[in-house]
């Protein structure tokens, strides 16, 4: 091998562990030297599992004896603080009193342990997976700038090579927007595909479980083995484990033929130039590969914002509803205690008029999808900001980060259907860019071949980065 | 009960003082703006997404 294994997508290190090139254990401790090199400056980890180098040590061994599980096995993954996980505790970033979660694994990391995967330890997040920075995680690619969030310490640790990749949660676009952010791949599949037993809530039909990885073909790995039925989420889909070999065989198909939708309408609204013309690039690039450029149009996405708003506010102000009446929320970061408390304004009748939105927006995009395989847009209109930035600049329009921050990834979040984000080249301040691409219901297939066709027009899977000031 | 019903505390159950309820209902202004464009929207006989079943087990279980 010519590139550090640290440095591989899984599906590099997953061959060479399998053809005793390389030993889960030496992967390990290139990871945990990345991490004793970097993290003082990245913060991206909460903790370290101290029982990792037991698992590494097994993994080889089993491995050694000839019983190689699969392409995980033995390979290093971080898992977002608001996963349970049996050896270490849960935090789902907060301080506050008043949290306990159990030390036994969730659904999706015990399904991890199965497939033979080390687990490394826990990621940083923004406070209940309310916000989109992750303070105090640095974004490796410029220090001085946020990493995105709220699954913001995985995107900080895949993007520079402190994990093989690492596991996300996505409320409005927690997955998605640290991975363009921070430049990896991401994956929000189906809702209700990743069972989401033993993770934090924050927004019960909003919330879906995922990876952040090197590659869309590393996503398509971990989403595959964390899938499955899970009786303790009530919104499992109860589908059996999708089939990799078919995502993969779906991968390899190629660009020729697919059928791209594009909504001009809200997703290329307000964009930054250097977004813009990474995005029309890679347009470019697929329609001269043979993919067929569908031109769509959704009225019905004017209205989203308050539905996403009306059902989150008052979700996670349910959930929290014990500590907001006992007074512990007064220790929450300003902009969460903001946040929870606010949602109180949001009435009954809200709520359900945004559930019977997005029941509408759904139907409207089922139909849609009769005519096309896939939407593709920017996943985010603006590239990673200073941290402690609150306003941005867009065209000479003044407006809040955190308003423009979610704004392309929140409608499938609505819609509960499959959407990832592929790297696909950096701005002039050599910050990374994403491409989000998005599809029916559980529609993985058609999402992974169409990213895997993105990833190959950007050329190929970004590289991980070494943050410059250690 | 003297509690006057048109109190911040009492009309929004937050149990906190009314600057503080102020300061939240400036901050959602703008959500409310969002919130109340939704509310014009004609959604028809359309029915919410969320629907209560009434058996323990959900009706996913049907599917194949």
């Amino acid at each position: 091998m010519t590139a550090e294994p640290w440095a591989l997508p899984i599906t590099a290190q997953a061959d060479a562990i399998r053809g005793g090139r390389l030993s889960p254990v030496d992967l390990l401790d290139a990871y945990l030297d990345r991490i004793d090199a970097y993290d003082d400056a990245l913060q991206a980890y909460v903790a370290l599992d101290p029982a990792a180098r037991a698992q590494a040590e097994a993994a080889a061994a089993e491995i050694s004896a000839g019983r190689w599980r699969g392409p995980l096995h033995g390979i290093p993954i971080a898992v977002k603080d608001n996963y349970a996980t049996a050896g270490m505790p849960t935090g789902a970033g907060t301080e506050a009193p008043g949290f306990d979660w159990p030390e036994e694994d969730a659904t999706a990391v015990a399904h991890l342990r199965a497939a033979g995967a080390v687990i490394i330890g826990k990621t940083r997040m923004h406070e209940y997976a309310w916000g989109m920075e992750t303070p105090p995680t640095a974004n490796p690619h410029d220090l001085s700038r946020v990493p995105g969030g709220s699954s913001g310490g995985s995107g900080a640790a895949v993007a520079a090579g402190l994990a093989a990749a690492a596991l996300g949660s996505d409320t409005g676009g927690s997955i998605r927007i640290p991975a363009s952010l921070c430049g990896t791949a991401g994956l929000k599949p189906t809702f209700g595909l990743i069972g989401r037993g033993g993770i934090v809530p924050h927004s019960w039909s909003l919330d879906h479980a995922g990876p952040l990885a090197a590659s869309i073909a590393d996503c398509a790995i971990l989403t595959a083995a964390m899938a499955g039925p899970d009786l303790s989420d009530s919104a499992s889909a109860l589908r059996p484990q999708p089939d990799l070999a078919k995502w993969q065989d779906a991968m390899a198909a190629g660009t020729k033929g697919l059928r791209i939708g594009l909504c001009r309408r809200h997703f290329f609204d307000g964009l930054t130039v250097p977004v813009a013309e990474a995005t029309e690039q890679v347009i470019d690039h697929l329609a001269k590969a043979g993919a067929k450029i569908v031109e769509f149009d959704l009225p019905l996405l004017d209205h989203g914002l308050g539905a996403i708003f009306a059902i989150e506010l008052s979700s996670s102000t349910a959930y929290h509803d014990a500590r907001l009446r006992a007074g512990q929320v007064t220790v929450f970061a300003e902009d969460v205690r903001l946040l929870v408390e606010m949602g109180r304004f949001v009435t009954g009748a809200d709520y359900l008029t945004a559930e019977r939105y997005r029941r509408r927006l759904g139907e409207e995009m089922a139909a849609l999808f009769a005519q096309i395989d896939v939407v593709l847009s920017p996943t985010m209109p603006l590239t990673a900001w200073r941290a402690g930035e609150r306003q941005v600049n867009i065209g000479g329009r003044e407006e809040s980060v955190l308003a423009v921050s979610w704004r392309l990834t929140y409608p499938w979040n609505l819609m509960g259907l499959p959407a990832a984000s592929v790297p696909v080249g950096n701005d002039p301040d050599g910050l990374p860019i994403g491409v989000q691409v998005a599809g029916p219901a559980f529609g993985e297939a058609a999402v992974l071949r169409a990213s895997a066709a993105v990833e190959a027009a950007a050329g190929g899977p970004a590289q991980r980065v070494t943050p410059s000031e250690p | 009960m003297d509690q006057n019903p048109l109190e911040p505390a009492t009309l929004t159950g937050l149990p906190l003082p009314p600057e503080r309820i102020a300061e939240l209902a400036a901050a959602f202004a703008e959500i409310r703006a969002e919130i109340e464009k939704l509310r014009r929207l004609d959604l028809g006989e359309t029915q919410p997404a969320v629907i209560f079943a009434p058996e323990p087990g959900r009706t996913e279980d049907l599917q194949p």
